[in-house]
């Protein structure tokens, strides 16, 4: 439905995006993830032809969105980062507005406009003015008007910043539902959020294609090391010593955050490590080398109160993948883009 | 379209609740109605056009902040994503909120319905200007919300937009102060670029192609310009920024060039009572048929006079292409004013193969017979003007001399400049040493001989008059006696008497020796009588009209056949005669000799023998209905027969003074007039066309003075507050929302 082929957007010589390629199928819902100034907006923005690329080639169901952004614009359901409110009109006027401007025949815009206001929940607050609304309720009036003409397309530009916890729930229970009918691709830095609703994840860096996958198979993917977490009765520095001595590990560092140590009679349980170990062992040998630490510091005699796996999130994922600058892990993660295609 | 409609709705409903809105009216409200009780109520002047002029500089101010909010808000606000992915064009975004804004303009200006009423109920105005007026002040109102619109596109934040759009506004009017000041043709396109150059005519009835072409250029110039800065963002945009600039001089050159283009476009309609934009048939005529070569026409006006000389002249130069047309201010260019001799604001020289004619403003204007408008003969004078510098040879008017006459060119340069103004060329001449009368002379002027004639002098003159040859002899008191004269005089039907005139009745200043004599009626002094001008002769000797009508010349020595003579200027019954001296004595004795007396006589004859071509072509059109403001009835009836052998002649005019020629003498009263007339009169020039003056009336209004307080409390107090009111009453409903 949504196709880049090495798109780029250049201001100036500052490359917002660089040489993007990806697409959204029919029906999928994508999650969009970047840092700020990542280039998401950008990308998003030329998508619904609110600015031309520099180079590359772009189209949202089969239509050049310079070209023909009729076709392009009456496809689309855009919800900006900040949400194009006029404070001055009440949520039905509005929504009203955004009806005619999508072009939705006059006998249907009744029905629409109701469904809109019903779906995000703004039936209570239909005749008030936009301006003497709460955050959560204009980011709902944004995605009520994203909605308005029946879109197949939707373009959710971070839907749920600046909502208290149980609007975002709601909110995100709403894309789920829309999933079925719709295309959606939608920006965010909350990475829950991605997990909790998208199929499939792009993630962008300094307008670079970093990654994409299923948020689960990414997370497993591009794990680079198994961590864990070690509690210990006994000398740190000896226990530290002693585990670098083992085969397979790859690092131990003493952690004297505070918070690690833990308070009052947590803090007498012992002194915190973390353990990480060589990436890319099989699992059978990963479970060796936890054996071999257990017997190495039951023969100095420091009991281990605690050993426990570090999960790793989709969070770290995105942290260690929009740090990582070393040239090795831009070729791997290249070369897994390329397979992709 | 629908697009469009649907921005122009969302706009104007935006305009309708923001409270701004109601403060900017109001605003516009209080001052114009404080303009319209100003120029219209307390100077009891049924016209608009005072409102319009000065409540055209508050839209300067007014319509940038009416138009900040159009784009830089919906920037500001994000809005612009919104309307920018839907599906609707930059056009259709941009010429809604346009027309939105334009509307909301166009009420501003139905609330002033309330101005016009009060004209129609306690006036009469003129409904053309009236209404030529509010269509050129919406134009002036849309040309400048485009402007706003634009530099509304050009930033995110309301103040400067609003700032850049005063800025251009205000350049847009100041354009015409700059092409004042610099003049001449590059002045003049400055002129046409401006806003107010445009206006003015709009609210003295004109709607004419140029004006409505200039802000129908502005208007849809910026239009482009704001779609263009939207689309910089929204197209694939290849331009750069030298690019960009060239593009925008390019649209303000064709701008430009559309409007220089449509300076020239004849198409007009004269809403004006009077007409006063539109050219009689026989102008265009004129000007269609009879012209052999360019014709220039020069007024000089002062600049931010209400004249109508302007529009006149320009109407010309529309009517014809060979029609050259510049207006100059004289103070401005006082070299060019001293070229011509123009010493009077509203004079006109036009020229013509390299000969001119200086229409001074004497013979542009008369009051109305309601003593209080004033009748326009402006085209009546520019086209008689044209058609004599087309038609006519210069009249060679030779001043004798040698006798003591007036010979100073000093003291005859303003009459010299005048006449050369009115088609003649003059000289002296000195007829003992020419031994005859300067060939192609038309009228021999006598002025003021203090010797006496030779008697080869008195046959070559008699001679001359023989022939057909015109004389002006303007005869002094003179202490000795002048036999040469008299017998010239006499054969002219008039006797000279050695007395000075004194007239207590009609004097000047008390001064009895300064008559001024009452007009009789006659083609020479019917215009001054039209125009209550006086005659005013210091030092006149008296005349006696020796065989008042027709007689036979009778003198010896071949006399000129029948001759008929005119009193022309009568002292009253109460003035006598004194002994001419160096020192008059004025006293009235028993010997003196009682009045009434002849100042001035109009001599016709008989005249046998054909004359010279030039005179014969003046023969022929000769009539009695010389001068300069002669009616059109007397033409007529003059026509029939004008060949006829038998036809009275206009063969001298005798006046017993010569002074009032000379120097500033000349400028005194109806002086000036009464010489032209009679040199016209007798060289036969008769009007080569007539045309109905137009009378500017001015409208009027009286109101009683509970009314004009009542007015002022209506316009200036309860309409702005009421706007305040509906904007607060509209921000508390909508407060609860």
């Amino acid at each position: 439905m949504i196709q880049l082929e090495h798109v780029s957007k250049w201001y100036g010589s500052r490359a917002a995006v660089e040489d993007l390629t990806f697409s959204v199928a029919e029906g999928e819902v994508v999650g969009f993830l970047g840092p700020n100034g990542a280039g998401k907006t950008t990308t998003m923005r030329m998508i619904t032809g609110y600015m031309p690329p520099s180079d590359g080639h772009l189209t949202v169901a089969g239509f050049d969105p310079i070209e023909e952004p009729f076709e392009v614009k009456q496809r689309i359901g855009y919800l900006p980062e900040n949400p194009p409110l006029y404070a001055d009109m009440t949520v039905t006027d509005y929504l009203y507005f955004v009806s005619e401007l999508k072009r939705v025949p006059r006998e249907r815009r009744r029905a629409q406009v109701g469904q809109a206001l019903e779906r995000t929940g703004l039936t209570g607050v239909s005749n008030r003015l936009i301006g003497h609304l709460s955050r959560g309720y204009r980011q709902r009036v944004g995605l009520a008007q994203a909605l308005i003409g029946e879109p197949p397309v939707l373009i959710l530009d971070e839907p749920t910043v600046g909502l208290d916890p149980q609007q975002i729930i709601e909110i995100r229970q709403l894309i789920k539902e829309l999933a079925g009918s719709h295309t959606v691709l939608l920006s965010s830095h909350i990475l829950p959020e991605v997990q909790a609703i998208c199929e499939r994840v792009i993630i962008i860096n300094k307008g670079r294609l970093v990654a994409q996958d299923e948020p689960a198979r990414l997370a497993e993917r591009l794990r680079t090391g198994t961590e864990f977490r070690l509690r210990v009765q006994g000398p740190a520095d000896r226990a530290q010593q002693l585990l670098r001595g083992i085969a397979g590990v790859r690092s131990v560092e003493i952690d004297r955050k505070p918070e690690s140590q833990g308070t009052g009679q947590a803090r007498a349980a012992g002194e915190a490590l973390q353990l990480v170990l060589e990436p890319g062992l099989e699992t059978g040998e990963s479970e060796n080398v936890r054996a071999q630490i257990f017997f190495t510091l039951a023969e100095a005699r420091i009991p281990i109160v605690e050993l426990s796996p570090v999960r790793v999130s989709l969070e770290d994922v995105f942290l260690q993948l929009v740090t990582e600058e070393q040239p090795h892990h831009d070729a791997h993660v290249t070369s897994q883009g390329g397979a992709e295609r | 379209m629908s697009g469009l409609w649907t921005i122009y709705r969302k706009e104007l409903r935006s305009f309708l609740v923001a409270p701004l809105t109601y403060v900017l009216v109001g605003i516009f409200l209080v001052l114009g109605g404080y303009f319209f009780w100003v120029t219209v109520v307390t100077s009891g002047i049924a016209s608009l056009a005072g409102f319009f002029g000065n409540t055209a500089i508050v839209l300067i101010f007014l319509m940038p902040v009416l138009t900040m909010r159009l784009w830089s808000e919906e920037e500001a606000k994000g809005t612009a994503e919104l309307l920018l992915t839907s599906p609707v064009s930059l056009g259709q975004i941009v010429v809604g909120k346009y027309l939105a804004a334009v509307t909301l303009f166009a009420g501003m200006l139905v609330l002033t319905a309330g101005y016009p009423l009060v004209l129609y109920l306690f006036g009469d105005p003129q409904t053309g200007p009236l209404i030529a007026g509010y269509i050129g002040f919406l134009l002036l109102g849309a040309a400048f919300i485009a402007a706003g619109m634009f530099t509304s596109t050009l930033t995110d934040n309301q103040v400067i937009a609003a700032v850049t759009g005063f800025g251009i506004l205000l350049l847009l009017w100041l354009l015409q102060w700059a092409g004042d000041a610099l003049g001449g043709g590059a002045g003049e396109v400055l002129r046409n670029l401006s806003a107010i150059t445009h206006f003015v005519s709009f609210s003295d009835g004109l709607l004419a192609a140029p004006d409505v072409i200039y802000y129908l250029a502005v208007i849809v110039g910026f239009l482009l310009l704001a779609i263009r800065n939207l689309g910089r963002r929204l197209w694939r945009s290849l331009e750069t920024g030298a690019q960009s600039v060239l593009l925008t001089a390019a649209l303000v050159g064709i701008l430009v060039v559309v409007n220089i283009l449509a300076a020239r476009m004849p198409w007009q309609l004269d809403l004006s009572a009077e007409g006063r934009f539109t050219l009689s048939d026989q102008t265009k005529q004129v000007l269609r048929e009879q012209l052999p070569g360019p014709v220039e026409i020069t007024a000089f006006v002062r600049t931010g006079d209400d004249s109508p000389v302007p529009d006149l002249v320009r109407a010309y130069a529309k009517a014809s292409d060979r029609v050259q047309v510049s207006i100059v201010d004289p103070l401005r260019e006082p070299s060019l004013a001293q070229q011509y001799g123009v010493q009077q604001y509203d004079t006109v020289v036009v020229q013509q193969g390299g000969r001119t004619r200086k229409i001074t403003p004497d013979s542009l204007y008369t009051l109305a017979s309601d003593g209080f408008s004033t009748e326009f003969n402006g085209e009546q004078a520019i086209t008689r003007a044209i058609l004599e510098l087309v038609h006519e040879q210069d009249r060679k008017v030779a001043f004798l001399i040698g006798h003591g006459e007036v010979a100073s060119e000093d003291e005859l340069a303003s009459l010299f400049s005048d006449l050369e103004g009115e088609g003649y060329s003059t000289e002296f001449f000195n007829l003992a040493e020419t031994g005859s009368i300067p060939a192609a002379t038309s009228v021999v002027a006598v002025a003021g001989p203090q010797s006496d004639l030779g008697a080869q002098e008195l046959d070559v003159l008699r001679r001359f008059v023989q022939a057909g040859g015109k004389l002006l002899l303007l005869l002094d008191p003179v202490t000795r006696a002048l036999p040469g004269w008299e017998s010239l005089a006499g054969q002219l039907g008039v006797q000279v008497t050695s007395h000075i005139v004194v007239d207590p009745e009609r004097a000047a200043f008390l001064d009895v020796l300064s008559p001024m004599p009452e007009l009789l009626a006659h083609p020479i002094t019917n215009p001054l009588i039209e125009r209550r001008m006086e005659v005013l002769l210091p030092r006149s000797v008296g005349l006696v009209v020796r065989e008042e009508g027709a007689a036979s010349g009778g003198g010896a020595a071949g006399a000129p056949g029948e001759i008929k003579t005119s009193a022309l200027l009568r002292t009253s019954s109460e003035a006598w005669g004194e002994k001419i001296q160096q020192r008059v004595q004025v006293r009235k004795d028993p010997e003196d000799p009682v009045g009434p007396f002849i100042l001035a006589v109009a001599v016709e004859g008989r005249v046998a023998e054909p004359v010279t071509d030039s005179e014969a072509a003046s023969k022929r059109s000769s009539t009695a209905s010389g001068g300069t403001g002669a009616d059109g009835s007397g033409q007529d009836a003059s026509q029939p027969g004008a060949e006829s052998e038998g036809e009275w002649q206009p063969l001298a005019v005798v006046v017993g003074n010569s002074t009032f020629i000379r120097g500033q003498f000349l400028n005194l009263q109806g002086n000036r007039d009464f010489l032209l007339n009679a040199l016209n009169w007798l060289t036969g020039r008769k009007s080569l066309i007539s045309i109905r003056p137009k009378v500017f009336k001015v409208p009027t209004i009286a109101l009683t003075p509970r009314l004009v307080w009542n007015t002022f409390y209506a316009f200036v107090v309860i309409m702005p507050l009421a706007s305040l009111f509906v904007g607060g009453w509209t921000w508390w409903r909508r407060r609860a929302l």
